[in-house]
């Protein structure tokens, strides 16, 4: 509560993005596109995170990449995703994909009691020789139940510490604690730690696999914080489709290419 | 070492890259045929996994190479166009092959920068899809050494003669959607100024290089 008076205040303090003129449709319509009123208050507090990064979670991910070999990294990621997938089931079962709902029951079955307790991935099977053998991991989250309802993400966020984000998947994040059964099998008092332990140290694990990426990421970018922005969306857009993306991608592309070819073709006859 | 049979590769995608049937000339563009996209995405990772992982080549060889694979096999000045959105209409002449040359040295020097250092990665073609326009997606995965498979999906189109790729998707993910909201957040932060924005991309460029060299 006082976190959100406090966004709120801030808000206040930093302004909105000013929209374009009315009459400048093409960029009216960029603006909605970027769905990122906030865009200010959004840029200071990615500066904001891209300094805890820097001076903390970068260096605790490459000493935990440094300190712990593959395997051991390999099981510490399998222990949280298990944890996690009790609450994968039920959003499973929520979006009515009863194929990955029982994938999901049957990776938490199997890893937990040959894992055993989750520590390898067997379900998976890992077997270099044949990639399709085995169930993979597949996350599922309360904002990914909600889009399949039929709830739009709303205005883009950039959450202090947690990072990109939208209205519908801040919202689900905060309720997801009560859906994971998991959660109910500590004692009360231990409840929020767990989640909160399982939350950081999945954190952990996941920056330290994508160091150079993100490096790569910043270095060929020229609006890092764009880029980011752009990058949210596409990946929640693909995770909410579950690897079913339009069957007819970049419609824009297909459009624009031919436009442009049109707008080519008058320039080379207009040419100075 | 592998030398003959790397160029032997890269003749290959080329000629799939080039082949060009007389009765496309008309039309402008015509629909893919089953299976072509697939083999030449098959010949152009061969190519380049071919030549990542040969040790025989100095950096700045590898760079040229993979320069040259970029510019056969990308439709980079339809890329580009896309990349730049409502702005490449506006802009004039010499604007617009300011930014098609800054474009093509910024997409090889990152895309050089990123690969360059990849070494023992299989590349596996897993299937093709071609849809109503005549467009094809060729899924694959690459399976980097020590690292999880990566799911990398395809687009190519036939234009003018020439199949090329018009996009890439890496887990969900489209390169060429990603650079034009880059772009166009970073022309409104110069005010619509195209210059200023050219300018930037030219910084860009030499920092890319000079980070990787």
């Amino acid at each position: 509560m006082i976190a959100l008076a406090g966004v709120i205040a801030l808000t206040a303090l930093a302004g909105c993005a000013t929209p374009p003129p009315a009459d400048d449709k093409e960029a009216v319509a960029a603006f909605k596109e970027d769905n990122d009123p906030l865009e200010p208050l959004n840029r200071y507090l990615f500066e904001v995170n891209r300094g805890l990064d820097h001076l903390l979670l970068r260096p605790v991910a490459e000493i935990y990449r440094g300190a712990l070999p593959d395997g051991a990294r390999n099981s510490v990621r399998s222990v949280v995703d298990n944890l996690e997938t009790p609450g994968i089931f039920v959003h499973d079962i929520l979006q009515g994909e009863i194929d990955r709902a029982s994938d999901s029951f049957g990776r938490f079955t199997t890893n937990t009691f040959y894992g055993p307790g989750g520590l390898n991935d067997v379900a998976a099977g890992d077997n270099p020789k044949n990639p399709d053998a085995g169930i993979p991991y597949h996350g599922e989250d309360l904002g990914q139940t909600m889009a399949v309802w039929g709830v739009g993400p709303g205005p883009y966020l950039m959450l202090p510490v947690l990072g990109p984000s939208n209205v519908r998947d801040a919202l689900g994040s905060a309720l997801n604690f009560y859906i994971n059964p998991i959660n109910y099998i500590v004692p009360n008092e231990h409840r929020s730690g767990f989640s909160i332990a399982r939350t950081v140290v999945k954190g952990i694990d996941t920056r330290s696999r994508s160091i150079e990426t993100f490096d790569e990421i910043e270095r060929g970018s020229i609006d890092f914080y764009a880029t980011v922005r752009s990058l949210y969306r596409q990946y929640r857009a693909s995770e909410i489709a579950n690897g079913r993306g339009p069957a007819n991608p970049l419609p824009e592309m297909s459009q624009e290419l031919e436009e442009d070819n049109k707008a080519e073709r008058v320039s080379s006859v207009v040419k100075k | 070492m592998h030398r003959r049979k790397f160029l032997g590769l890269i003749a290959l995608a080329l000629a799939a890259a080039e082949s060009v049937t007389p009765a496309a000339a008309k039309s402008q563009s015509r629909h893919l045929l089953p299976g072509e996209a697939k083999d030449l995405i098959k010949a152009l990772g061969d190519a380049a996994v071919a030549m990542l992982s040969n040790k025989q080549l100095t950096k700045a060889e590898k760079t040229r190479q993979f320069r040259h694979l970029l510019n056969q096999s990308f439709a980079l000045k339809g890329i580009a166009r896309f990349a730049l959105g409502r702005y490449w209409r506006r802009a004039d002449f010499d604007q617009r092959r300011r930014y098609l040359k800054l474009f093509e040295d910024y997409i090889g020097n990152s895309y050089a920068a990123r690969f360059g250092n990849y070494s023992g990665e299989s590349f596996q073609v897993q299937k093709e899809k071609i849809d109503e326009r005549g467009w094809a997606a060729v899924t694959t995965r690459i399976q980097r050494l020590g690292g999880e498979p990566v799911a990398v999906i395809w687009h190519l189109r036939e234009h003018l003669g020439a199949v090329r790729i018009v996009d890439v998707v890496v887990e969900g993910i489209s390169m060429s959607l990603t650079q034009r909201s880059d772009f166009a957040a970073s022309i409104r932060t110069a005010g619509g100024d195209l210059d200023a924005f050219l300018d930037t991309l030219e910084n860009k460029v030499r920092s890319i290089k000079s980070a990787t060299n």
